[in-house]
């Protein structure tokens, strides 16, 4: 008996039938096996087996050449279909897009995108200009006095602060001399 | 090479053939074939089976139950007439038993006890292999094993006695 089954479950309660079960088994079972055809047998299929084996791992001389073969005809196909492909046809066509031109929707388009931008951009402080009319009074005494005096006597004019009593001082040196001058 | 050996083949044969042809006769008319096929098919694993014995009587049940189910398509009552008819077992000299009586004796048995104890007695599995081989647990194949072996004792005995001493 096998040691761990012996553990387990350990011999047979009748000590007979132990002695009963050997001299069972010292019958010797019947056969009419033929030991040597077998034996050929066995060997001719393992060799049968050997055989199919390495003809599974033998390399296969056709592969590549079939391969090949059909590469060369798939790459054959596509230049005859390259070849006889027609041009392709340029086709013109008028696409309509649906504009709304209404006169409010127009004014409303500019509100909102000058709204849009003057959110957009920072707010930055500005000097202030002054009025048109102003500028343009100004303009036009400038050129009377360019066109009557000439333009160096205006450079020299306009350029020195110190001969316009009616402009404010730049700093207070300036505003120094003019009071001394002026006793 | 990776199968198995003449040497290893040769050897199961000498030692274990007769008792998978006495296997294989619980159940077809011509058990040497099934067991020559299985040694062939042993013969062609790649890689062998890790335990070749308890392989072989799996295979051999398997081969045996299918010849069965075939014979009994073709001939059932020739079939089993032929089994009836081969004997069992060698009659020898220093048997305690008689051969003939024994033979009829285990084959009185209910099925499951008689493959139980070819399996153990003439194959030497183990009753954990024997479980396998079965589809049984270990303990059954045990119980079946003893249960067997009584049955058969009170059998032979009440027919005829032992020889010998």
């Amino acid at each position: 008996m096998y040691p761990r089954e012996e553990a387990e479950f350990g011999p047979l309660a009748d000590a007979s039938l132990e002695s009963f079960a050997a001299s069972l088994a010292a019958l010797s079972p019947h056969a009419r096996l033929d030991r040597d055809r077998l034996m050929y047998l066995a060997g001719q299929a393992s060799v049968g087996q050997a055989s199919v084996d390495q003809a599974s791992r033998r390399p296969r001389p056709w592969a590549w050449p079939v391969a090949c073969s059909a590469m060369t005809a798939v790459a054959a196909c596509l230049l005859a279909l390259l070849a006889s492909r027609p041009e392709p046809k340029v086709i013109e066509r008028i696409v309509r897009v649906p504009v709304n031109t209404s006169v409010e929707n127009i004014a409303g388009g500019q509100n909102a995108v000058a709204e849009r931008q003057a959110a957009e951009e920072p707010h930055v402080a500005r000097p202030e200009r002054p009025p048109r009319e102003i500028r343009t009074a100004k303009y036009l005494e400038l050129r009377d006095r360019v066109l009557a005096l000439g333009l160096d006597d205006w450079t020299t004019t306009n350029g020195s602060s110190e001969n316009r009593a009616d402009s404010p001082p730049d700093n207070y040196r300036e505003l120094l001399k003019r009071m001394l001058r002026e006793g | 090479m990776n199968n198995v050996g003449p040497e290893q083949l040769g050897r199961l044969i000498g030692e274990h053939g007769a008792a998978l042809v006495l296997y294989a006769r619980q159940w077809c008319a011509a058990p040497e074939d099934v067991v020559q096929e299985a040694f062939i098919q042993l013969a062609s694993q790649t890689p062998p089976p890790d335990a070749p014995l308890p392989w072989l009587y799996r295979v051999v049940r398997n081969g045996a139950i299918s010849a069965s189910r075939g014979e009994r398509r073709r001939r059932r009552h020739e079939a089993a007439a032929a089994c009836r008819e081969d004997a069992w077992f060698e009659a020898a000299e220093g048997d305690r038993l008689d051969a003939a009586l024994a033979a009829r004796s285990l084959d009185a048995l209910p099925p499951e006890q008689r493959e139980v104890i070819v399996a153990r007695l003439w194959g030497g599995l183990s009753f954990q292999e024997i479980a396998e081989l079965v589809g049984t647990s270990s303990s059954s194949a045990h119980r079946w094993y003893e249960a067997g072996l009584t049955a058969l004792r009170e059998r032979m005995e009440k027919n005829v006695p032992t020889r010998g001493s």
